[in-house]
């Protein structure tokens, strides 16, 4: 799976360039943020502009993705089309992400493949 | 292991067809696709197309296509383990409901009823175990059948 990096501030900037988070893709996209989160920034800021569905399985990756960065490295939210939002919201995994409107502006993206 | 048997797949699916050209009608339509998680999205992708051509508005095909979504990430998992088999879905339009039922000859529920999709802490971090939650905070009228080999597996989603 694609995911696009950028440092916003302190902050680690990691952008799944994939319209669905689901089962088909979970595990590449687990790969994806273990290896995009070698880059610094703290907190780490999924955003999540580019998705438009997400499954129970892509729900699971995301909070894969935030135990794999542990508690010294936050994973927060930004961006969360409708469809996701009301994932979260159903699953009240809402209550354990910070969550931003917006996400962080776009600086020089870099671009990297993995999974 | 042998994959099941698309014949034994009732009623009336066709044989060996692993994307049926769908029939849409004013009431609804049916499809018939193999298990899989490739195979959900294009699943997914058709359904969501003869929705759209019928109408329906985007939140409600957006909650049809996500409970749909994880009754097929079920079955795929559970009802046919490692291989590929034929789910008939059949999506019927009610005044006030989508209902949307699915056929498959794969194994029964592990309990001999579908789980109760209790919603465990989000402070507990789960990892998995949403699916069945989902599907019931979802949907109502979840009726389960298991006759022969096969499975069908009925719910109501309210618009």
């Amino acid at each position: 799976m694609l995911v696009s990096t950028r440092q916003h501030g302190d902050a680690l900037v990691i952008q799944p360039m994939e319209p669905r988070l689901d089962a088909a893709v979970a595990i590449s996209f687990k790969d994806a943020v273990r290896s995009a989160v070698q880059d610094p920034g703290s907190p780490v800021i999924l955003d999540m502009s580019e998705v438009d569905f997400l499954d129970s399985s892509g729900l699971g990756a995301v909070v894969a993705a935030m135990k794999l960065l542990g508690a010294e490295r936050p994973l927060e939210l930004a961006a969360l089309t409708p469809a996701v939002a009301k994932v979260f919201r159903l699953t009240r995994m809402d209550s354990v992400f910070t969550i931003h409107a917006d996400a962080p502006p776009a600086g020089t993206p870099t671009q990297r493949v993995a999974g | 292991m042998a994959p099941p048997s698309k014949a034994r797949i009732d009623p009336g699916a066709p044989t060996g067809a692993q994307a049926e050209w769908p029939q849409s009608t004013a009431q609804g339509f049916r499809l018939v696709f193999d298990s899989g998680e490739h195979q959900t999205r294009a699943a997914l992708a058709c359904l969501c197309n003869h929705m759209q051509a019928c109408g329906l508005d985007s939140e409600v095909m957006s909650t049809v296509e996500l409970v749909v979504a994880e009754v097929f990430n079920n079955i795929t998992e559970h009802a046919y383990p490692g291989v590929n088999g034929p789910i008939l879905l059949q999506v019927q339009f009610e005044p006030d409901s989508v209902v949307c039922m699915f056929t498959d000859s794969g194994a029964p529920f592990a309990r001999g009823a579908p789980p109760d999709g209790k919603l465990i802490p989000p402070l507990a971090l789960p990892e998995g175990g949403f699916g069945w939650y989902i599907i019931r905070a979802l949907s109502s009228d979840l009726d389960y059948e298991r006759s022969g080999s096969t499975n069908r597996l009925r719910l109501r989603i309210r618009v």
